[in-house]
């Protein structure tokens, strides 16, 4: 028997664009708009309407290494999209380098793999641009990305074909591909090299920052929390997990009130820091490599103190109007939460410090605190979700880019 | 000689000609002014104009032989012109393309351009992004000045004459550009523009939706009005807010049953997006300029039923389709029937005459709520299957299309390639109701956006939604591209 080439032929491209099952696995091309596309071993590929050219911004310097700090934000802004309707040209200058989207929004199927390089026509002017591979399971657009070593300008049409694609077996067909950072992607998006988590373990040792929340009572810590998490990248160590933990350990009950009774208690015997110095001493804070990081739940004022000693911490305190936590309290029904108004004024007078209690809770003292000190900072969450939200983004922005913001 | 062409090539040329000439005439004038130029200049000058002015009299006579008046202004041009040669571009179109230089041209704006173009032959349509979601009519100014402009008339008018075609501006917010799925809603300002051509809404207030016993409903509302004084003026008003109020609501309800004709039930689900937004709906108060939103929600619900999705069950394309692809039309269903039902809405103030009691408001709205049902069936009746030959009516194959389509959407891929019949490309109506039909099966993300309040939703949440409208927007894209470059090929 013949044995097969590694490299589609043109026989077999037709065969995965029609015919091969189940329909979720064929090859998909849209829009193929000639049949004569298909070479005999490559199928030529369209300019699409979107470009990406690179623009002054706030980055002065790109530090790969420092990249995951900067952040989708600031590096979106050293990039403008542009789009060029049917009939109309984009212009590469003189030596520059563009993003350039297919025309093509490609499908391939697990037991292949592609590589996108420039047509020979094309390759023969002054126009370069590397090969791209195409995964096994990519879906989306293939981003090119055009040098033009011309002395003269050249205008770029969309439709025109510019690269071809050349499809190879894999001979053990991945049964789940990975779906890349650029899956999905309908037009060319600035690097993502940012997401890659081994970026802290390179370059210099950074100091991290460190924002330790202090908050009243359903005033939004979780959210708070949940967004620096999701969208700054922080990692989370939480007082209150330790003491849950401690109780846990000593088979008390984890509801609000028995937690603040171990927590003064574990101040009355071992100091008000107790619980921020066992955490800075820990394994787990040593070992960490983090560069951005919350301290979840402080709770008193040398608790602060302790986290002080790091050089650059900064205090952010949380707070609402009573009533509106209460509304929130009743409204989210969560285990372990308070079930009477009386109840939930309480618990608060117990964790604002109102109870006057040597080793107690003193929220509202750290709230002052926050509210008084140049870098800290204190935000009133009365309003909307997206308000508090801006909110936090602000001051976190300023946090890290104070000379920009 | 004699092509508009031409006259207009030699007008230009005999205007520039002469006015060179009249340039070198006053300059040769000044030279023979005593110590200013030699003589050998001025006999120069004096060769040089008169063989110019023995061409330009040539042309004049030229000019003449074509017996063409001299036009001064080239505006009184474009009212006399008819016909305009292609090579030509008139002022007006310049204008309109230099005032609408700077909006973008999305790939979802040219599908709804195409579609008025079906509608209104020789019509021109502009569709222009507003920055406020009400479209101030400030943000057009510039274009309809540059409209006036090249008619030669004032631009701080609305009402322009001698336009050589009629013209359809449509607007739509900015911030909605790239909710992709939500601009289904256009549809509804496609069908005042399929209106004003039909004249359905006229037709239905020539032939008296509102009759004599609505009025009587009314009328009896008010005779339980305590003071007799009160009653006759009452009637009066009661029977004059009637009557603007059905004017108004019926080019509405008549532009909503339109939209559904153009785009089946994705625009309806559009308009049920865009009506959760609190602002629009304001339950208490009866609107002059249209109807009430739940009221339009369930009259659309119970026609895209009727028309769009009872026929569906009896096709035997769809009862070849898959299981899954069986199983999102069961959804769709179940979310238009829930949308048909509808709580008895009540109405305590109408928002012109604050001080009318609350029985009369509430029988105002029971009487037009009657009109209006009227005149959805009317238009049904008489309109409907003459409407459904129309190149841009939604068929039973379109949304038998979505159904298949959807099946890409949910694989990440565009939906542009139908299997079942790869040499025919799916309709911008089937498309846009993939992409709603997609979204409802993934309820879990629908439900997030449906429930409006103040709890955040998670980033994937989001993610998988603007990639499905990404998705969305490439495939009209690439099928307007692909239709302009057959188009194109065709011709050339």
């Amino acid at each position: 028997m013949a044995e097969r080439g590694n490299i589609l032929t043109r026989e077999e491209i037709l065969y995965y664009l029609m015919e091969h099952q189940p329909i979720e696995e064929r090859l998909f091309v849209s829009p193929l708009l000639e049949k004569d596309q298909l070479g005999d071993t490559s199928l030529d590929l369209r300019l699409g309407h979107y470009f990406l050219v690179s623009q002054p911004s706030r980055l002065g310097v790109l530090d790969l290494i420092s990249l995951h700090h900067v952040g989708r934000g600031v590096l979106g802004e050293s990039y403008r999209e542009v789009r060029v309707p049917y009939g109309q040209f984009f212009t590469i200058h003189p030596g520059t380098t563009v993003q350039a989207g297919t025309l093509e929004y490609l499908g391939i199927p697990a037991g292949l793999q592609g590589l996108v390089s420039l047509r020979a026509s094309v390759a023969h002017l002054p126009i370069s641009a590397r090969a791209t591979q195409v995964h096994p399971g990519h879906k989306g657009i293939v981003t090119l990305s055009l040098t033009s070593n011309a002395q003269f300008s050249i205008r770029l049409y969309p439709g025109i074909r510019v690269a071809e694609l050349q499809l190879q077996r894999v001979y053990d067909t991945i049964s789940m591909p990975r779906a890349s950072r650029y899956h999905e992607m309908t037009k060319p998006v600035p690097t993502r090299l940012h997401e890659d988590k081994d970026l802290r373990y390179l370059g210099p040792t950074v100091e991290p920052i460190i924002i330790g929340i202090a908050s009243s009572i359903a005033a939004g810590r979780t959210t708070a929390v949940g967004h620096l998490l999701d969208r700054h990248g922080f990692t989370l160590f939480s007082l209150g997990d330790m003491l849950k933990d401690e109780a846990v350990a000593r088979g008390l009950p984890i509801g609000r009130s028995a937690l603040q009774e171990l927590g003064t208690e574990l101040r009355e015997i071992h100091g008000n820091a107790y619980l921020a110095a066992r955490l800075r001493t820990s394994s787990r804070w040593l070992s960490s490599r983090a560069t951005l990081v919350i301290v979840d739940s402080l709770k008193h004022e040398d608790e602060v103190e302790e986290f002080r000693k790091q050089r650059r911490f900064t205090l952010l305190g949380i707070t609402a109007p009573q009533e509106k936590r209460w509304e929130r309290l009743r409204n989210r029904r969560r285990q372990g939460d308070p079930e009477s108004p009386e109840a939930f004024q309480q618990q608060d007078a117990i964790d604002r410090g109102l109870e006057s209690t040597p080793h107690g809770q003193e929220v509202d003292r750290l709230l002052e605190i926050a509210d008084s000190e140049n870098e800290d900072c204190l935000i009133d969450n009365s309003g909307t979700v997206t308000e508090f939200l801006s909110e936090l983004d602000r001051f976190v922005m300023r946090l890290l880019y104070p000379s920009a913001v | 000689m004699g092509s508009e062409y031409d006259r207009t090539l030699v007008e230009h040329y005999i205007t520039s000609a002469a006015h060179r000439v009249q340039i070198l005439r006053e300059k040769i004038e000044d030279s023979k002014r005593p110590g200013t130029a030699s003589v050998s200049t001025s006999v120069l000058s004096e060769i040089l104009l008169r063989l110019l002015s023995r061409f330009f009299g040539e042309l004049r006579s030229l000019y003449q032989e074509a017996d063409v008046e001299p036009a001064q202004d080239t505006l009184r041009q474009i009212q006399t012109i008819n016909h305009v040669n292609s090579r030509v571009v008139p002022p007006l179109e310049q204008a309109i393309r230099m005032a609408t230089l700077d909006t973008p041209i999305t790939p979802i704006v040219e599908a709804y351009k195409e579609i008025a173009s079906l509608v209104q032959y020789g019509t021109q349509t502009i569709i222009h992004p507003t920055w406020d979601y009400n479209g101030s009519f400030d943000e057009i100014m510039h274009v309809l000045r540059a409209l006036a402009a090249s008619l030669g008339q004032d631009g701080s008018q609305t009402i322009f004459s001698g336009a050589p075609r009629s013209f359809v501006i449509i607007t739509y917010p900015l911030a909605e550009q790239d909710m992709v799925l939500r601009q289904a809603f256009m549809a509804h300002e496609i069908g005042h523009s399929i209106n004003v051509v039909e004249g359905l809404s006229q037709e239905l207030l020539k032939s008296r939706v509102f009759d004599a016993e609505d009025r009587q409903q009314i009328k009896q509302a008010i005779q339980k009005q305590q003071r007799e004084s009160d009653r006759e003026k009452l009637q009066g008003d009661a029977d004059k807010l009637a009557g603007e109020f059905a004017a108004h609501w019926l080019p509405e309800i008549t532009a909503d049953f339109l939209g559904l004709c153009v785009l089946g039930p994705a625009y309806l689900l559009a308009f049920d997006d865009v009506s959760f937004t609190p602002r629009l709906s304001t339950p208490s108060r009866l609107h002059r300029s249209h109807p009430p939103v739940q009221l339009r929600k369930t009259i659309m619900a119970n026609i895209v039923e009727d028309t769009f999705l009872a026929p569906i069950h009896s096709n035997d394309r769809y009862r070849s389709l898959s299981p899954q692809e069986k199983e999102v039309f069961s959804t769709v269903c179940g979310w238009i029937h829930e949308l048909s039902y509808s709580q008895p809405l009540q109405f305590t103030m109408i928002e012109s005459a604050p001080d009318m009691p609350v029985e009369v408001v509430q029988s105002i709205y029971v009487s037009l709520r009657s009109a209006v049902e009227r005149a959805i069936l009317r238009l049904k009746q008489k309109h409907l299957k003459r409407l459904s030959e129309s190149e841009w009516f939604c068929t039973t194959t379109d949304l038998i299309d979505a159904m298949e389509l959807q099946r890409l959407l949910s694989n990440g891929l565009t939906p542009t390639v139908l299997y079942s019949d790869v040499d025919r490309d799916p309709s911008f109506a089937a498309v846009m109701n993939s992409g709603w039909f997609h979204f409802l099966h993934t309820r879990q993300d629908y439900q997030y956006f449906k429930r409006g309040g103040e709890e955040p939703y998670p980033d994937e949440v989001r993610d998988r939604y603007m990639g499905l409208q990404s998705l969305v927007a490439k495939a009209i894209e690439s099928l307007q591209f692909k239709k302009e470059f057959l188009r194109r090929k065709g011709h050339g």
